[in-house]
């Protein structure tokens, strides 16, 4: 069995041609672009978790900041915490006796819970005290009312006891007079005569005695009446108390709820970043899978293609070792080119198989539906 | 709610179907075969079907010609490797609705999928 060195120069340049061609298969299966990815991967991830870290730090901040009663009156503004303090606050953000913002003794025990007792205290104190102040003034309006209605009373007495009085001083006089007239006839008469005159007397200076007291209980009066103007005073101080305590709260809340808008807003801004770079994150680990699909697919044909070629070989040994013809040889080792042909489904894979054969793919005459132009994707729409 | 079915035979990649279009408010089913695809078309309607082409058991070209027997309306998308006109003419004969070489930007496969859904 001859063998004709063109021919067998034939297979071989098949053989090689095949060989090269598996070469560069291998060689973009390669994992290597991989690392690179997963490179890019691991960076962001590492700035993700750094974000969250840097996040919690300052929603710590931020948090003892809204809940301090006395952050208002440390200066800070929220925006502009110096960096120091915040690293401050953070170390020290489970400790309610040390301030972070000042480093000093904590006063508010940052807590929303005591800035609303303290409020809370003052609220019960001022109204306790009122309730009390309200007690002294209805005890104080009724003391006057019995005053006025005993003075009344007594006024009423007297003005009867005077008029009795002067009746009785006209019938002992007219009986005295009698009494003179009968002589020592009405001696008798003349005695209940000046008894009658005595009790007259008396019932006078009895009259005398309650005209004073009502004079006492006039001075009395006029004293509960000093008493209730005072008293009405200390209820204005109260009610002003009252009002600037309520402003003082007023205030307070308003710049709680001015800072916790701000926060919100920060908030909203930061969670915003994150998520943008999460979805970053997401899609380029969307796309390492992708990606390791695809080599895994690369990898498979590869294989495939190492195996028509070590079959060629065989072909070529069976060749010199003169156990087959050239001819048959020749014809296997072609259809085994078609066969290895068919394998690339990649269309760099079909591009290294064009450029061994000298050709190159034109992506235009391939394309059969209308290209959709505006995406980074090879999409077509029949 | 609209509903899609992505048949693969990677896993890999019928996940990254169903998380690309799931993000934007789709329920997705899927299969790994036009087999098992067939059966759940059968159950289910859907409002777009993305498949593979090249898959054991039944091929993505196979299950198309198949699934257009009894639905016309569904919008088919072809998401594979393949690059060859002549596989592009055969699934376009067969009626399906588009092409995406692989690999694809999941932003660019909700695109065409919204595009395509009525």
């Amino acid at each position: 069995m001859g063998v004709n060195s063109e021919d067998l120069l034939k297979v071989t340049n098949i053989i090689l041609a095949t060989a090269k061609a598996t070469e560069e298969f291998l060689e973009t299966s390669c994992l290597m672009d991989l690392d690179q990815v997963f490179g890019t991967v691991l960076e962001k991830l590492n700035a993700f978790f750094k974000r969250v870290e840097e996040g919690f730090k300052d929603f710590i901040v931020f948090e003892r900041y809204v809940t301090c009663a006395y952050t208002r009156e440390i200066g800070y503004t929220l925006r502009d915490i110096p960096k120091e303090v915040k690293d401050r606050v953070y170390s020290m953000r489970d400790n309610t006796e040390v301030c972070g913002f000042t480093g000093q003794e904590c006063i508010c025990k940052k807590s929303t819970e005591f800035l609303k007792n303290r409020f809370a205290e003052k609220i019960t104190a001022l109204a306790s005290s009122g309730d009390r102040l309200r007690k002294r003034s209805t005890d104080l309006k009724e003391g006057m009312e019995n005053l006025g209605r005993e003075v009344e009373s007594l006024t009423e007495i007297a003005k009867k006891i005077m008029s009795i009085a002067e009746l009785i001083e006209i019938i002992a006089l007219n009986a005295y007079i009698e009494a003179a007239r009968l002589g020592d006839h009405g001696r008798s008469f003349k005695v209940i005569a000046d008894e009658v005159r005595r009790a007259s007397v008396k019932t006078n200076e009895l009259a005398s005695e309650i005209v004073d007291s009502i004079k006492n209980l006039q001075e009395k009066f006029t004293d509960q009446i000093t008493k209730q103007r005072e008293f009405d005073e200390s209820m204005i101080s109260l009610e002003r108390d009252q009002r600037n305590f309520s402003d003082d709260l007023n205030k307070d809340l308003l710049w709680m709820a001015q800072n916790f808008m701000d926060f919100l807003e920060y908030m909203r801004v930061f969670v915003k970043e994150d998520m943008d770079l999460l979805e970053e994150v997401r899609n380029t680990i969307l796309s390492v899978l992708q990606t390791i699909d695809l080599t895994n697919q690369r990898t498979s044909n590869t294989a495939k293609a190492l195996k028509i070629l070590a079959e060629m070989i065989e072909e070529f040994e069976k060749i010199l070792r003169k156990e087959k013809d050239l001819e048959s040889a020749h014809r296997r080792v072609e259809e085994l080119y078609e066969e290895f042909k068919r394998i690339p489904k990649l269309r760099e894979e079909r591009e290294v198989v064009a450029k061994m054969e000298g050709k190159t793919i034109d992506r235009e005459r391939e394309t059969v539906g209308e290209r959709v132009e505006d995406l980074e994707t090879d999409v077509e729409l029949f | 709610m609209k509903r899609a079915l992505a048949v693969d035979d990677s896993a890999t990649m019928r996940n990254l179907v169903k998380i690309a279009l799931e993000a934007e408010g789709f329920v997705v089913d899927t299969a790994e075969n036009g087999q098992a695809a067939l059966e759940l078309t059968k159950r289910n309607t859907y409002d777009v079907v993305i498949t593979d082409i090249n898959m054991p058991v039944m091929d993505g070209l196979q299950f198309i010609r198949e699934f257009r027997s009894t639905n016309r309306t569904t919008p088919v998308l072809v998401l594979t490797t393949e690059t060859e006109a002549a596989k592009k003419e055969e699934a376009k004969r067969l009626g399906a609705t588009g092409w995406i070489v692989k690999p694809f930007k999941p932003e660019d496969l909700v695109k065409v999928v919204k595009r395509v859904v009525r």
